[in-house]
This record gives structure tokens, C-alpha cells and sequence, in this order.
């Protein structure tokens, strides 16, 4: 090699090196506006055990099915919990075509019932705020929706998001919740795996594979198979870890406007 | 080095498109053999059929590859048939190497250059792995010289190359990608937004596909540098532009200058009158935008273009006329600006509706009190636009300079600043590995 090169390839090296380093490192660089961010090699390098593995024994509720919709053996189907709840449904440009949906299901079985869309957004961007832990707290939640996986159908490496569903699921505390898979347009490459392992059982519903009636972006879902989606979750609650009253809503309930709270899209 | 450097190109092609490395090895043979029989043809009729064998094969391969399913859907269109299309999966870069062998071959009947000793200078030339994949388009009457002269790189050439990968990293990973991420949302969706949103996902596009390509081509312009190869400048500031023949000058040059010289020039140019003149600018744009996809909206796409270019040119007599100062410039830049960017629209967005709903929120929907709250919603969007439009009419012979300081700085600067740009992409990293929008034609 011409030692012309020399230079260039300490430059790349120790380039690489330091930025490996730090990635490696529990060094936080604060810049004013946040920390530094850091390469994601120690994700890649470092598997770390599914919360499913890390929740499955504390979890208070009968598991009737895993995640894929598969009976527990030696369980029997949860009692349905018959007090009212308050609701909360947090999560992408997805929520606001389920929340008019659910909200007719929430004013049907008496549950107070407010959603939170913050379009655009993704697991690491509710992880990264107490934005979710906020709303909780406002809206007394006591049951659980999330709606989050649709902008990460592409993601390569959704083993790199594993963290931010975690610290999700830690903002949710015990508090019972079910997980509404992505309704995939296309193939993810993993994502609904991961988000099906980290979630405790019965608490993951998967809406891939089910068929949608899309909006002209050929993405989001239009209002009538938002309707079909949540009717086919309602269909399953009884199957879910907790299910709580979900009777089909009666046609004499009129217009419901379920209370939206919309947040502004960040760019990620 | 041509071995190991071909070797490197085909797996990178491998790896990037499979087995379709061996359809490059073929043609890239049979271009080769024929090239020598051009040039051993004992007479000119022989040189030429030859010449329009290779042509023709090269654009059946490309055409089956990029054009059968476009044309049996328009077929089956016409005659109301069942369409199944076929299940072909384009090539990555067959559009730009296909070009390439296509010039090879005729600069060889045209006697601008000898065929190469060997078929593995050839494949050299042809699978140049910095180029292979989107370009630029390199001309064998450039490239093949300096392959023969086989000069060692300068420390110019090496900090050089290493700046303009800086640079093109910049722009794509950094840039391109950041803004893209607001533009999709426009594009994606363009009944959702406002005639001030829709305007900035205009313009921001019209600064992605900038930045995205041209900071594609930087690279491989560098990398090439890095090996001692000039591959040629392929952008020069086009939005600086004052009237659309201009923006051609300017934008990706290495395929209008293919246009000009293999499509343009061969059709007549402007050598059979005024009107033959306009109708050849106006089919070269026409091919021009059928090569960038299998789709009526890049017909439409160059089409447009190619009735500005004529437009203008039909128009220099009495543009010569008006005085050529600081107020009639902005005005002409506005409008070629005005002009492009909107053509782009049809460029990116997903169908022709999709394009008109986009263009009509603009002048419908459009609040100039909208603005303020925009800003508000996304400064570091606008600031990162902003810095881009600013930085794109620094003069060239500013940027000139800023390489030459990069080259000739103390070693560890150089260092700072890479840590300084790896750092930034990774602070503007997009989960999604945004392929570079010139990959796909």
C-alpha cells in the first residue's frame, strides 16, 4: 500500500474506533439540547433478554394465550373484569381512526375513554418522553392502549427499539394494557416478533396479516376498517390477559366524539 | 490493481443485485467482441451493422428489464386485456452501465477511441464500482486514458476525494435524508396538508433530490479520486440556474451531455432547422425521462422539460433584448426554479392526481399567515432548508478554496472534522437506511 494512504486510513480508523468507543461507553455528552446520540453498535453487539422473560413472573394477571393467540396450557380464560375504566389509547397516526371506534366501545361499557395521537410517531419518541407517564397521570389511567409499531414496519434492526418498548411498558407500569400491532401494508422485518415477545402474554394483539381497506396512501387504514380492526380486537379481548367489558356498541348510542388529544408530528 | 478492483466491483454488484453480476460479465463480453469486430470491419457498413447489433442488444436487455411490464400494462390497457405482469426485478444500475457500454460502442465505430486490449479493461470500465450503481455516467473517451496511464494519486487527490465523500455524506445521510422525512408525509398523504405545508414538501423535495443525488455522485466521484480516477464534475449548483438550458448544463451532466452527444446530436441537433431543432430537444427529453422509469409520469416529466427547453429557445430573440441586470435575473431564476421544482412534483409524487392535488393546494390552500406557525411547528427544518439554499449559491471557486483548505490542513483537523460529520449523521440518522432515490432508475 502507498504510504500516501497512511493518513486516510488512520483517519478511518480512529474514526471508527472512538466511535465505537463511545457508543460502548456510559459516557453521556450533554450538548444543551440533549445528548450526544451514539451509534447503536452496543444494541447489535449486545442481546439482552426478552421483557417477556423479564416480566413473565411478575405479572399479576392469568396469561390465557400468548402472544400469537395460543392457549396457555394449564390456564383457563380470565374473568372478565366488570368495573369501568379509564382508557387510554396513545399512539400514531393510527389512533385517531381507533379511537372513534373504541370510544363508541368505551361510552357502550361505561369506561371513560381519551386517546393521545401524536402522528409520526414511533416507540423511541414516546420512550425518549414522559409524555405517555403524563397522560396517565392526567386521565387516572387504569387500562391501556398502544397503538405504536406502524413507523417501524422498515426498520431493519427492531431489536434496536427493544429498550424504548421496554421503558414503555415500565412508564405502563402493572397497569393492564394491550398492544395493537401495526397493520402491516408490508412485510416488517421483525418488529411485530419483538413487540409480541416483549409484551407480556395476552397482551399483544397482532393486526398483521388481517386485511385492510386502505386510505389513499396506501398506509393508514380508512375509518370503516378502523371499525372492522376494533371490533376484531373487542372480538379477542376475552381471550386477552385482562379483559374488561366489551360489548358490541348498540346503534341507539349516537355520535360519539371521543376527546383526541393531538400531538404535533416531530421529525424523528 | 484492475484485477483486484474488478473483482471488488462485480461482488459489490453481486451484493447488491444477485446473480444479475453475471448478466454484467456478458454484456460486458459480447460489447467487447464486438467492439473489436467494429474495429476490424473491412467496411463501414460492417462497422455500422455491428454497432447497431450491440445497441440493440444492450437496450433489449434494458428494455425487458425496465420497460416489459410498463408497455404490456399500456398494451393490455388498449385492448382491455388481463394483465399479469411479469415478475422481473430490475437490475440496480443497468440504466447507467447500459449507457455506458452504449457510448463504448459507438465511440468505437465513430473512431473517438480504440477498444481496449483486454476485455478485463473493459470490465473495468464498465463495473467501476464507484460509478456502477448510480453513476455518473462515464464516458470511455475520459475514463479509458487515464486507466492506460495508470498514475499513482496525489496527496490531492486523496484529501480530495476524501472531502467530497465528506461533502456527499453531508448531503445524503445528513440532508437529504433529514428533509426527506417531512416530504414523504406531503407526498405520501397530499389531502392532509395545508397550501403552506405543501409548499415546503415541494420545496423540500426539490432540495432532497438535490442533495440526494449530486451528494450520491460526490461520493463516487471521491471514492474514484481516492483511486487517482477523475470521473468528472456531475452537478454545478443547477438551482443557481437562470433558464432551463442552464439547469441542463448543470444537472446530472454526465447524462444530458450522454443525451446531447449519443441522442441529440444523432437525431440532427440544430443543424436542419428551427423547427427539427425543438422537436430533437424535445425527444431527447422525452428519452431523457423514459430512462429515469418505466412510467407515464417521467414521460411527462421530460416531456415538460422538453417544451421549456424549446420554449426557451424559441423565445432567446427577444430575451437578448431585456437588460441583463440583478432585477430581470432574479426574475428568470425564479422562474426556471419555479418551473423545475413544480415539475418535480410529478417527478415524486405517486400519481398524476396525487401531482395535481398538490399543485392546486398550493395556489388554493395557501395563507401567507400559515408561515410564522410552520416555522414554529419545524424550525430545524426550515433552518437546515435555509442553510442548504444559502450554501447551494456559495460561488464554485468559494468551495474551490474550502477543498483546497481541507487538503493542505494539519492531518488531525482532517480527523475533527469526519468525527464531526460521522457524529452528525448519526444525530440525524433516520432509522430507515433511505436508499438513494437514483438507485431505482
Amino acid at each position: 500500500m502507498s504510504r500516501k494512504y497512511i493518513g486516510l486510513w488512520l483517519i478511518l480508523s480512529i474514526s471508527l474506533i472512538l466511535v465505537l468507543l463511545f457508543s460502548l461507553s456510559d459516557i453521556e455528552v450533554d450538548t444543551g439540547r440533549g445528548p450526544l446520540k451514539k451509534a447503536p453498535f452496543r444494541e447489535h453487539i449486545f442481546a439482552k433478554k426478552s421483557d417477556g422473560e423479564r416480566r413473565g413472573k411478575k405479572s399479576r394477571v392469568v396469561d390465557m394465550v400468548d402472544n400469537e393467540g395460543n392457549p396457555v396450557e394449564g390456564s383457563s380464560l380470565a374473568e372478565v373484569d366488570s368495573t369501568q375504566h379509564s382508557i387510554l389509547l396513545i399512539g400514531d397516526s393510527m389512533t385517531l381512526n381507533i379511537a372513534y371506534a373504541m370510544s363508541r366501545y368505551a361510552k357502550q361499557n361505561g369506561h371513560k375513554f381519551h386517546a393521545v395521537n401524536w402522528d409520526s410517531s414511533n416507540t423511541r419518541i414516546w420512550s425518549a418522553s414522559d409524555t405517555l407517564s403524563h397522560f396517565i397521570r392526567e386521565f387516572g389511567a387504569t387500562y391501556i392502549f398502544i397503538s405504536l409499531g406502524s413507523n417501524e414496519l422498515y426498520l431493519k434492526n427492531p431489536d434496536s427499539r427493544r429498550p424504548d418498548v421496554r421503558r414503555i411498558l415500565d412508564m405502563v407500569g402493572e397497569r393492564p394494557y394491550i398492544w395493537i400491532g401495526p397493520p402491516n401494508w408490508k412485510e416488517d422485518f421483525g418488529i411485530n416478533d419483538m413487540l409480541a415477545e416483549e409484551c407480556r402474554s395476552g397482551s399483544f394483539f397482532r393486526s398483521a396479516g388481517m386485511e385492510f381497506e386502505r386510505k389513499k396512501d396506501r398506509v393508514h387504514p380508512t375509518r370503516h376498517a378502523s371499525e372492522l380492526w376494533v371490533d376484531s380486537i373487542m372480538r379477542w379481548m376475552p381471550k386477552s390477559a385482562h379483559p374488561i367489558l366489551a360489548n358490541v356498541p348498540s346503534d341507539s348510542l349516537g355520535k360519539v366524539d371521543p376527546h383526541v388529544t393531538f400531538l404535533k408530528a416531530l421529525n424523528k | 490493481m484492475i484485477i483486484y478492483v474488478v473483482c471488488f466491483s462485480l461482488y459489490f454488484y453481486y451484493k447488491s443485485s444477485g446473480l444479475f453480476f453475471l448478466m454484467l460479465i456478458a454484456t460486458s463480453m459480447v460489447d467487447w467482441i464486438i467492439s473489436w469486430g467494429i474495429a476490424k470491419a473491412k467496411t463501414r457498413r460492417q462497422a455500422l451493422t455491428l454497432m447497431w447489433l450491440s445497441i440493440i442488444i444492450s437496450l433489449s436487455i434494458l428494455g425487458y428489464f425496465k420497460y416489459a411490464n410498463f408497455f404490456l400494462w399500456n398494451w393490455n390497457q388498449m385492448v382491455q386485456g388481463n394483465f399479469q405482469p411479469l415478475d422481473i426485478i430490475l437490475p440496480v444500475g443497468i440504466s447507467f452501465y447500459t449507457f455506458q457500454s452504449i457510448s463504448y460502442v459507438v465511440d468505437v465505430y465513430k473512431k473517438r477511441i480504440r477498444p481496449t486490449g483486454s476485455w478485463m479493461e473493459y470490465i473495468f470500465f464498465l463495473s467501476f464500482f464507484p460509478a456502477l450503481v448510480a453513476g455518473p455516467i462515464v464516458r470511455a473517451d475520459y475514463f479509458l486514458p487515464q486507466l492506460k496511464k495508470n498514475e499513482e494519486p496525489t496527496r490531492n487527490d486523496i484529501y480530495g476525494g476524501l472531502w467530497l465523500i465528506i461533502i456527499g455524506i453531508v448531503k445524503k445521510a445528513v440532508i437529504a435524508d433529514y428533509i426527506a422525512q417531512y416530504n414523504d408525509l406531503i407526498f405520501n398523504d397530499p389531502s392532509m396538508y395545508t397550501g403552506v405545508q405543501t409548499l415546503m414538501g415541494v420545496l423540500g423535495y426539490t432540495m432532497q433530490i438535490y442533495c440526494d443525488f449530486s451528494g450520491y455522485s460526490d461520493m463516487a466521484i471521491g471514492l474514484a479520486l481516492l483511486m487517482g480516477f477523475k470521473l468528472g464534475i456531475n452537478f454545478n449548483s443547477p438551482y443557481q440556474s437562470c433558464n432551463l438550458t442552464d439547469f441542463w448544463r448543470r444537472w446530472h451532466i454526465s447524462l444530458s451531455s450522454w443525451l446531447r452527444d449519443y441522442v441529440y446530436i444523432p437525431l440532427g441537433g440544430n443543424r436542419k432547422g428551427v423547427f427539427r431543432t425543438y422537436l430533437n430537444n424535445f425527444l431527447t427529453m422525452l428519452i431523457g425521462g423514459l430512462w429515469h422509469g418505466a412510467a407515464w409520469k417521467f414521460i411527462f416529466w421530460g416531456a415538460m422539460h422538453g417544451i421549456g427547453l424549446a420554449i426557451h429557445k424559441a423565445s432567446r430573440p427577444v430575451l437578448d433584448r431585456i437588460p441583463d441586470n440583478w432585477a430581470t435575473k432574479f426574475i428568470f431564476w425564479l422562474m426556471t426554479f419555479i418551473y423545475v421544482s413544480l415539475l418535480w412534483v410529478f417527478f415524486r409524487a405517486a400519481s398524476f392526481e396525487d401531482s395535481v392535488l398538490i399543485i392546486r393546494n398550493i395556489f388554493v390552500d395557501f395563507y401567507w399567515n400559515q408561515i410564522p406557525q410552520f416555522m414554529t411547528i419545524r424550525p430545524e427544518w426550515c433552518v437546515m432548508m435555509l442553510a442548504l439554499i444559502i450554501f447551494h449559491f456559495v460561488p464554485q471557486r468559494v468551495a474551490d478554496r474550502c477543498q483546497q483548505i481541507f487538503v493542505i490542513s494539519p492531518w488531525i483537523v482532517k480527523l475533527a472534522v469526519f468525527l464531526i460529520v460521522v457524529q452528525l449523521v448519526i444525530e440525524y440518522m433516520s432509522e430507515e437506511v433511505a436508499p438513494f432515490i437514483y438507485f431505482q432508475f
